[in-house]
């Protein structure tokens, strides 16, 4: 399936709250906090607010390395959300919704006062 | 005392060599009689005798003031270079079987430097010792105090009598004839003793130190209880320090170890569920890799699900809708064939029709654009995969919460149990105690130490106390000493009082008997009296009227000091030849007479008398030869021509 970003590019205050979440749970990999934090923010009804997202730091990684094992059924999850928020399906919106999930996710989850440890993530799974 | 012989050789006037033979006779001839005319030598052979028994000391009558050398450089022959004395006699000593013999051999010449060389002989043998000694062995023999009561000069001896007071060396001679010197001599003796004694004694530096080793050794002494009652009370504080000690460590075997123990198990539990904790953590973290997240969009995904599987049957349909045509087409050939009623043939027409519009009436969007393969992972994810993860997830969470409560109840109880302190308490006990045992034991090893070192202190002290030991018994005897001394000294003299009062008694019986016995007067006087200090003579008639000494006659004065001699002679006990010169000058015939008859013979049992011809005459002599009291008789003639005097034997007449 067509990915909707070739390369996944962090922002600075994502990377920083990614930092804290590895401290945190002791996942030392981007890549699964990312898709966690993908899932969360596509779990939440609203749809995330259209702003600007830079990616002004040195973390980037192919879509694969991001997607893993459930890389397709990701990109399946995006396009109902899009389609589900009667978004167009096209490269540009689907791209850019995926930037904004992943940036909002990355925030709720590091908002979220209950993770402080590795249990505490894999419970909001459950 | 027996003279035997007396040999002169170039001695004064006699030259060349003289010998006289002077044993007395057998019996009662006791007299060995002299004749000389005066200046013949009759002096001379006194003093030879005097000389050689008492050499420098001898009392000569020709030496005055002259010393010893001088003297006898003048008492040899003028024509001669050397002379020479011999004397010889015998002396019967301590009661022996034979009577010794001795010759004394006198030698000097011109040259001499200040003395004579002297031999003696004792029973024919050189004795180089007692030539040595001779000066006190002759006063054992015959004192020099003693010799000139018996050697004595007649004319010199009634002046005795005659003196108030007698000359010091006649009651010095009375005196230790009496043996009253005795006393005195010891008296001396043991004051010198006692100034010696006394002397020792005041080596006060001596006594100090004494006196201070005892202190210290007393001190030292003391000082060696308290260590050793210190010791002795160390002794059963460090048994109950011990058994304290041995009690502490028992209870921190038994309840430290239990407790450290416990510890140790609790602890090991706590790392296994910690350790079982961060494997369950890891495994969580290993799932949340997996499908897990997607369980968040569980519902988007259902509803892609359908959408997908809606997609895909629209591609079938598609797909197959040639072949369904073909196939409804051939369909009804079949069962127009079939011969079917019209009814059952427009039922089934409608069926197909009805199916052909569902067809292509479900034609939806086509957005999703998934294909089978990404549905099958959708639908066995959402099916299997996700249901699955979710389970060993929870169980894997539930595992985990197990393990945390576990560490928390493990932690509960290490904190809240309170055995660290009480594990503290123990080992903190255990060390009181052994500090405690060290502290006693140090104790009791220093005291040890100080007692060793107090015992070879003592040693020490007793040692030096033994070195002054000697002294300090001396010093006790030296006390001892002293104390006896004095009594000594009283009671000697009460013994000198009562020696001399004893002998002064006997000594007046003798010489009253004697005097009485000389004199003719018997009726004048009844006794003579000896004053006990100056041994002066007082007489007493027969009323114990005191007789004045001037009323006696010189010849009756010289009767009186003769009796004196006499009486001592006798009274001393000692066996001594009597030697007198001018032996009756100034007596009339009948004081003669009773001298010659009585006392002559009877003086000792050997009697030396030097004469002149005038004192013992033609009668006299007579009388003695008819007595046979002479044993030998010599003439010594003095030679005026050739200035020696020969001897020749016989008298006069």
């Amino acid at each position: 399936m067509e990915p909707p970003v070739d390369r996944v590019r962090i922002s600075q205050a994502a990377k920083d709250q990614l930092i804290k979440l590895k401290r945190v749970t002791k996942i030392d990999q981007w890549n699964i906090l990312c898709r966690w934090a993908f899932c969360r923010s596509l779990a939440e009804p609203t749809p995330p607010s259209p702003v600007a997202i830079p990616a002004d730091s040195n973390v980037e990684m192919t879509w694969q390395v991001f997607g893993g094992e459930i890389a397709d059924l990701l990109i399946i999850a995006l396009k109902q959300r899009c389609y589900t928020d009667h978004l167009n399906l096209d490269v540009e919106t689907l791209a850019t919704q995926f930037r904004l999930h992943l940036h909002r996710g990355i925030g709720y989850l590091a908002a979220t006062p209950n993770i402080k440890s590795s249990e505490d993530f894999i419970t909001i799974a459950n | 005392m027996i003279f035997q012989e007396l040999v002169l050789e170039n001695f004064g006037p006699y030259k060349g060599r003289q010998a006289f033979d002077l044993r007395p006779g057998e019996s009662q001839q006791t007299i060995i009689l002299f004749g000389g005319m005066n200046g013949g030598g009759k002096t001379t052979l006194m003093d030879a005798i005097r000389l050689a028994l008492y050499g420098h000391r001898a009392p000569c009558s020709t030496r005055g003031n002259l010393s010893y050398s001088d003297f006898l450089k003048q008492c040899i022959n003028r024509q001669a270079q050397d002379a020479s004395i011999e004397l010889v006699f015998r002396q019967t000593l301590n009661n022996e079987a034979r009577p010794t013999e001795f010759r004394i051999y006198r030698t000097w010449n011109q040259q001499i430097s200040n003395r004579d060389i002297l031999r003696i002989q004792e029973n024919g043998e050189d004795a180089l010792d007692l030539a040595k000694k001779w000066d006190e062995r002759i006063e054992d023999l015959l004192p020099l105090g003693i010799s000139r009561l018996f050697l004595f000069d007649g004319e010199q001896v009634g002046e005795l009598a005659d003196q108030d007071t007698l000359p010091q060396s006649v009651t010095t001679a009375i005196r230790s004839l009496l043996g009253l010197e005795l006393p005195d001599r010891l008296a001396a003796d043991l004051d010198v003793l006692t100034s010696r004694k006394r002397k020792a004694l005041a080596t006060a530096q001596d006594q100090a130190k004494l006196s201070e080793i005892e202190q210290r050794l007393e001190a030292q002494e003391r000082e060696r209880l308290s260590i050793k009652k210190k010791i002795a009370a160390i002794q059963p504080k460090l048994d109950k320090a011990e058994e304290k000690l041995r009690q502490a460590e028992e209870r921190f075997l038994s309840e430290g170890g239990k407790i450290a123990a416990e510890k140790t198990q609790q602890e090991q539990q706590l790392q296994q569920a910690r350790n079982k904790a961060d494997a369950h953590r890891a495994a969580l973290r290993e799932m949340a890799g997996g499908v897990l997240p997607l369980a968040l969009i569980q519902p988007l995904l259902q509803q892609a699900e359908v959408q997908a599987q809606q997609e895909i049957r629209q591609q079938q349909l598609e797909v197959a809708r040639e072949l369904l045509k073909e196939r409804s087409e051939n369909l009804l050939q079949f069962v127009k064939s079939l011969d079917l009623e019209a009814k059952q043939l427009k039922q089934i027409r409608s069926f197909l029709a009805k199916q052909d519009k569902e067809i292509s009436q479900n034609v939806g969007d086509s957005w999703l654009g998934s294909d089978a393969e990404t549905l099958h992972q959708l639908t066995n994810t959402l099916q299997y995969a996700l249901p699955h993860q979710q389970r060993v997830a929870a169980e894997e969470l539930e595992q985990l919460e197990i393990c945390q409560e576990e560490i928390e109840t493990i932690e509960r109880y290490l904190a809240t149990a309170a055995p660290p302190e009480m594990y503290d308490k123990l080992v903190q006990q255990v060390r009181q105690a052994q500090t405690e045992v060290v502290t006693l034991k140090a104790d009791r090893e220093q005291s040890h130490r100080l007692l060793e070192q107090m015992e070879q202190a003592i040693a020490r002290t007793r040692q030096e106390l033994m070195d002054y030991g000697k002294l300090a018994i001396d010093r006790k005897n030296d006390e001892h000493t002293l104390a006896a001394i004095a009594k000594v000294q009283d009671t000697l003299k009460v013994f000198k009082q009562k020696l001399k009062l004893r002998k002064l008694n006997q000594l007046e019986a003798l010489v009253t008997e004697c005097f009485l016995y000389l004199l003719h007067k018997s009726n004048l006087v009844h006794r003579v009296q000896i004053d006990t200090e100056t041994f002066s003579l007082s007489l007493f008639d027969y009323e114990g009227q005191p007789v004045p000494k001037h009323r006696l006659s010189a010849g009756e004065k010289q009767l009186l000091a003769i009796s004196l001699l006499w009486g001592l002679a006798r009274a001393s006990g000692r066996q001594l030849p009597v030697a007198i010169d001018t032996p009756l000058g100034r007596l009339d015939s009948s004081h003669r007479n009773n001298l010659v008859d009585r006392y002559f013979p009877q003086a000792s049992h050997q009697v030396l008398l030097l004469s002149t011809d005038t004192e013992i005459g033609k009668a006299e002599v007579k009388r003695l030869r008819e007595n046979r009291a002479i044993a030998r008789e010599y003439l010594l003639k003095y030679d005026r021509t050739e200035h020696q005097t020969r001897v020749k034997p016989g008298y006069f007449w």
